[in-house]
């Protein structure tokens, strides 16, 4: 068989399998992950707020006992997610399809800058990846998305910052309280900060849950500057952790804790009294579908092109043989 | 009407220049995309105007080489992916073992679980590239690349030339290498030392191509190659610096146009800039040239049809993508067809008016082939 | 037209001028032949013409040379193209462009010719040498004297006012240099410019030359009419050599001329001498049904061919029509798809190259490629340890074919004959039995062809064979014993040379133009001659 047969075949095979193979993805996908928060201390509530984007704040329980990483946990809640397109799922640069590829961020010194999740989003725009174990204040994530595990009972946080410094980025509004669990002391969690430049260096086995500490204070963010890492850069500086250290007097009254000197977290937990409005995302849009619409794809394009492809690969073949022909004659 | 058509089409070699441009910007609005469809469209449209346009010399046959370099190129992208790093996904398609590696190599993935999200990366990436090489091959086969260098500008001539000269001598060296590689047998050439052997080889060659390009240098020499005319050594240093800025312009506004990264006032401004400038310089070292051309092609409505049809389509491409990005850079994250909306498609078709709209090439003229003489025994005259 | 006044030049680091104290005059029109051995002087004569010689080549020229009033010096080369066109002998390496139209142009590009001229002289230049239907061809396709017409054609497009041609048909096979010898004599009649050629067959050109210039090599020239000048020549035509024997005078210069004065001469001949015995005896080298193909080109079609000891075999042919195939396929390193080989007995397709080449030894077309060392004694010691002989054997066998040459010196430095002294002499120092040489005789001029018999002879003389595959009749007539005919890879007839030769007007040599086909050479004249007159 010639060449152009061949490719004809080949062409014409694979259109009938498009149109055998649906394979639709819905946003929220409600098949993983359970609406609302975690109701017991067996797996993790993420919590993705779209702060200046504009949307409802989204709370889903990912339920699983066995240990997963910070990306296992978003993906099975059920958010559809994208990462850039060069570093892959380690630094996420779209939370159900927020910001958009059509969406235009104000971001100082770039006005309409579109997201297109080729390479690192700006530190003026991006989501930022906070963590809490249940009644304890928001953490700054130190750890990649990937490079660390969830805390059984705690909570994951999305946070898109636009136009926020390190200092300044915006914690999550919902308040890392389990239903039915306030007031109860932090079960605060000791990560040590990543102490070497690979972006591949996972976090060391899961960590060990202090002492309760009443105040709840978390670790103050360490600057983690890696070239490349997907963290992007906070400048603060550095503090040891010290949960785990208390020191009591020998009273046995429990010292207050030191002054925290710097950092994004909040010394106090938020009291869910304030937790803005939020969803289950029952009700979320089908991602895909939205993209379509706002990318203008037709469903028949496709369909045109691969007909428009074994048509010009027919035509190329004849004409090569009529010239072939005209040729040798 | 009907006469001003025939003259239109009449069977006529078009400018090379036309089909360069053509092909460029077919090549620039593959770069701009690595949708699958669209890719794949593209490659169909070329391969099709070029089975209709191109003419019968050898050097056109050589498109099929071009493909097979494509196909090279996806399968070591495809097969890299497989290699170094396949997991970025949930749908894994193979389990290999992973190989572990030295501390030193901390970095690197050697096999291990291959997601199908990977490989389809690998294969949109390489298909890109693919599709840019193809590009390029065709405006090799519809355009003799060596009446393209005759078409520079007079500024480029002594550049031109030197490079018409090369290509020439590449036929002539190895079928120098081969006689002489044949000549070594019949001083008894196996069982000599590898050096010796090597030797033996480049010397007789190199001896002939110093021979061969001294007669050269003595023949172009007496028959008037280089007769500029006196030019002050000043007039020369301002033509030459005003070149070589436009040329770098042109290179840094080309690279800001391609990539999306670099700050907006590197891409267009510098471009023009750049061109301008080097235009200027191009004129002004022209003009002290007293050169004619024989047969110099002409720009008609044909070769600015054929132009216009490739840059159409890269400012297509161009236009989308800043409507809407999403489809020219599909998501891998879900595994799922690629979508695709009707602008990008309907501009990527538009490349494909050439192959009706353009005069069809000289017929096969017998002796215009290249029959080969009394080369059985290559004798050499 | 071109004036040398007291010219005198030397290279840098030679002791000895190459040419010294010349004084000529050439006027507008005239055609003028240099004549010569090679390296004598004749091609820097004609390269102080368009100024090549100095300013290309190096060296210094003392005395003015002047072209149209324009002394050479005051210019480079590349100001008198419009004045002086040069072609060369090698056509290929003069070709700047692929086509023909192209190249033809060329010259005309750099002078600023405007367009429509140029067209208009393209077309004219094209129909004038006969190379209209070629137009489009690719250069490399041309067969040799097609490559050497659009050479000339491409000066003649500047409508230079004198034509310089160095040696333009000694790389070519006899029907070339016809060509492109009647198409020069043409254009001489028809356009009247200046034309200085440089050739070695000067029986095609000395007809309508209006001078001769005679290059000894000592520095001085000799410059008269033909006539004059060709009867004290050491180096002469066949029909000059035997108008010499025969006391002509006038001494004809042409076969017409030759033939009207051979009429008393013929009466004088006695019976016409028979050549030697065809040798009978065992054959040394026999091959039979030799078949050589490259892909679907057949090139050798079942040949079959015997040679015996201390015979002289000579191979004619047009260029294609398998000579070097079957030579190379009988010396066991070229491809053979088919037949036997037998040389005492042994197949040398089967041994390896060394082993081969002590049976049977080849000097290919380009002997140069087999050279690479910088010196002749340190090719001459390679090739001994190569054989397994002696050392010296080499450096013997050197001096017995080419006396005289410097061990010290480069081969590339040697000239043509030398050169193929060198390689033969390597080629035997590993003593095969059959030597066979592809077109030695291209590229030579008489008196080394004269040398290469004396090698032959003195080859066959030891008993070895010897194949000579040649277009040269001249050449075959002095030395060759038998001689083979091949047309499209197949041989056609298959003989003695006088049977060979005499019979047909495509092979007949000058000597048998002129008296009969029974006379092949001057010497069988001369043999035949009553002793009185000689």
């Amino acid at each position: 068989m010639t060449r152009f047969a061949k490719l004809l075949v080949l062409t014409a095979v694979t259109a009938a399998v498009a149109a055998v193979s649906p394979w639709p993805a819905l946003a929220v996908d409600h098949t993983k992950g359970q609406p609302g928060f975690c109701a017991t201390g067996t797996g993790v509530t993420v919590v993705v707020d779209f702060q200046q984007l504009g949307g409802t704040t989204i709370v889903r329980c990912f339920p699983q006992g066995t240990r997963g990483t910070g990306l296992d946990a978003l993906k099975g809640a059920g958010f559809q997610v994208a990462g850039v397109a060069r570093w892959g799922e380690s630094f996420i640069c779209r939370v159900e399809n927020r910001p958009s590829a059509v969406e235009e961020l104000p971001i100082k010194g770039r006005e309409h800058y579109r997201e297109s999740c080729v390479d690192t989003p700006p530190g003026a725009g991006y989501w930022s990846y906070w963590h809490a174990g249940n009644n304890c204040p928001w953490t700054y994530s130190q750890w990649g998305v990937k490079n660390r595990d969830f805390t059984q009972g705690g909570f994951e946080g999305w946070s898109f910052s636009l136009n926020a410094t390190a200092d300044s980025n915006p914690v999550p509004r919902i308040a890392p309280v389990r239903p039915g669990t306030s007031g109860q002391p932090c079960v605060a969690v000791v990560e040590p900060p990543p102490d070497s430049d690979d972006p591949n260096a996972k976090q060391p086995s899961p960590p060990v849950p202090a002492a309760p500490v009443p105040d709840g204070r978390g670790a103050a963010p360490v600057p983690t500057s890696t070239a490349g890492a997907p963290v992007p850069v906070p400048t603060g500086a550095s503090a040891p952790t010290s949960a785990a250290a208390l020191t009591s007097d020998p009273a046995g009254r429990v010292l207050p804790p030191p002054v925290p000197r710097s950092g994004s977290a909040a010394p106090q937990t938020a009291d869910p009294a304030q937790n803005v409005a939020y969803t289950g995302g029952e009700n979320a849009a089908d991602v895909n579908q939205v993209v379509k619409e706002q990318s203008g794809a037709s469903d028949y394009a496709p369909w045109v092109a691969g007909a428009a492809v074994v048509l010009l690969a027919a035509a190329t073949w004849l004409t090569a043989r009529r010239r072939r022909r005209a040729r040798d004659a | 009407m009907g006469g001003a058509r025939t003259t239109y089409f009449l069977p006529r070699d078009l400018h090379p220049g036309a089909w360069w441009l053509w092909a460029l910007g077919l090549a620039v609005a593959a770069s701009r995309t690595t949708n699958p469809w669209l890719l794949l469209t593209i490659l169909a449209v070329v391969g099709y105007v070029v089975v209709a346009r191109r003419t019968d010399a050898p050097w056109a046959m050589a498109f099929r080489l071009y493909l097979v370099l494509g196909a090279v190129i996806v399968f070591f992208r495809v097969f890299f992916r497989l290699v170094f790093g396949g997991a970025e996904g949930s749908t894994i398609v193979l389990r290999l073992p992973e190989i572990p590696l030295p501390e030193w190599a901390a970095g690197i993935r050697l096999l291990g679980d291959v997601s199908a999200e990977s490989l389809l990366g690998g294969f949109y990436d390489g298909l890109r590239l693919a599709t840019m090489v193809v590009c390029l091959g065709a405006a090799n086969a519809l355009a003799n690349p060596k009446r393209l260098l005759k078409a520079m500008p007079s500024a480029l001539y002594e550049a031109g030339t030197a490079v018409i000269v090369a290509l020439s001598v590449f036929p002539q060296l190895a079928e120098s290498a081969l006689r002489v590689r044949r000549a070594r047998k019949l001083r008894g050439g196996t069982g000599d030392k590898r050096f010796h052997a090597l030797r033996a080889i480049v010397i007789p060659v190199l001896a002939d191509a110093l021979d061969r390009s001294l007669r050269l240098a003595a023949s172009m020499d007496s028959r008037g190659y280089g007769r500029a005319g006196t030019v002050r050594a000043r007039t020369r240093l301002i033509t030459g610096a005003l070149m070589v800025v436009g040329l770098i312009g042109v290179c840094v506004g080309v690279y800001a146009t391609l990539d999306g990264t670099t700050p907006r006032f590197l891409a267009a401004p510098v471009l023009i800039g750049g061109l301008v400038v080097a235009l200027i310089g191009f004129r002004a070292a022209g003009a002290r040239v007293h050169r004619s051309r024989y047969r110099p092609g002409r720009w008609s409505l044909a070769e600015i049809v054929v132009a216009a049809s490739g840059v159409g389509v890269a400012v297509v491409l161009f236009a989308t993508s800043s409507v809407d990005p999403t489809n020219l850079n599909p998501s891998l994250i879900v595994l799922s067809w690629p979508m695709l909306s009707w602008p990008p498609l309907a501009g990527v078709l538009l490349g494909v008016l050439p192959a009706f709209l353009s005069p069809p090439p000289e017929p096969p003229f017998a002796a215009a082939l290249d029959v080969p003489g009394p080369q059985i025994e290559k004798v050499p005259a | 037209m071109i004036e040398w006044d007291q010219v005198t030049f030397w290279y840098h680091g030679q002791p000895e001028p190459v040419l010294a104290d010349i004084t000529l005059s050439i006027g507008e029109g005239e055609l003028v032949l240099f004549a010569g051995q090679t390296g004598a002087g004749k091609s820097t004569l004609l390269g102080t013409v368009n100024g090549l010689v100095p300013h290309f080549t190096g060296g210094h020229l003392d005395g003015v040379v002047s072209v149209a009033g324009i002394p050479t010096h005051s210019r480079p080369p590349r100001e008198f193209a419009h004045l002086v066109g040069v072609v060369g002998q090698d056509p290929l390496a003069g070709f700047v462009t692929d086509t023909v139209e192209e190249e033809l142009a060329y010259g005309m590009e750099q002078l600023g010719v405007s367009p429509q001229v140029m067209r208009r002289r393209v077309e004219e230049t094209l129909d004038l040498l006969g190379i209209a239907e070629l137009r489009r061809r690719a250069l490399r396709t041309l067969s040799g004297g097609q490559q050497q017409r659009v050479a000339v054609g491409s000066v003649l497009t500047m409508h230079p006012k004198v034509l310089v041609l160095d040696e333009p048909t000694s790389a070519l096979d006899p029907t070339a240099a016809e060509d492109v010898l009647a198409t020069l004599a043409r254009l001489v009649h028809d356009l009247g410019t200046t034309v200085l050629m440089a050739e070695h067959r000067m029986e095609r050109v000395v007809p309508f030359a209006d001078r001769v210039v005679y290059v000894p090599g000592d520095g001085t020239v000799v410059d008269g009419v033909p006539e004059q000048v060709l009867r004290t020549m050491p180096v002469v035509p066949p029909i000059v050599e035997l108008g010499r024997l025969a006391r002509w005078d006038p001494l004809p210069l042409s076969v017409r001329d030759a033939r009207r004065a051979a009429t008393p001469l013929r009466a004088d001949l006695g019976p016409a001498p028979r050549r030697t015995q065809p040798l009978t005896g065992p054959p040394v080298l026999s091959g039979s049904g030799v078949v050589v193909r490259y892909g679907p080109a057949v090139a050798v079609r079942g040949v079959d061919l015997d040679l015996r000891a201390g015979e002289v075999l000579a191979m004619m042919g047009r260029n294609g029509s398998g000579k070097s195939s079957l030579l190379w396929a009988l010396q066991g390193s070229g491809p053979r798809q088919g037949g036997t080989v037998r040389v005492g007995g042994v197949d040398p397709k089967q041994l390896s190259s060394a082993k081969a080449r002590e049976l049977v030894g080849l000097v290919p077309q380009t002997a140069s490629d087999l050279l690479y060392l910088e010196t002749v004694s340190g090719e001459c010691a390679a090739a001994d340890a190569e054989s397994g002989a002696e050392p010296g054997a080499c450096r013997a066998l050197l001096d017995r074919l080419a006396p005289g040459i410097d061990p010290a010196r480069h081969p590339r430095d040697l000239s043509e004959g030398q050169r193929l002294a060198l390689v033969l002499a390597v080629q035997l120092s590993a003593a095969p039995r059959v030597m066979l040489l592809d077109e030695p005789t291209r590229g030579l001029d008489y008196p080394a062809k004269a040398a290469l018999g004396a090698m032959i002879a003195a080859l066959t003389a030891e008993g070895r064979s010897v194949v000579v595959a040649t277009h040269d009749v001249e050449f075959v007539a002095t030395i060759a014993d038998r001689v083979v005919v091949l047309a499209e890879g197949e041989i056609v007839s298959d003989g003695p040379t006088a049977e060979v030769l005499g019979g047909s007007p495509a092979f007949a040599t000058q000597v048998a133009k002129i008296l009969g086909a029974e006379w092949l050479t001057v010497a069988d004249v001369a043999a035949a001659l009553p002793q009185g007159t000689r």
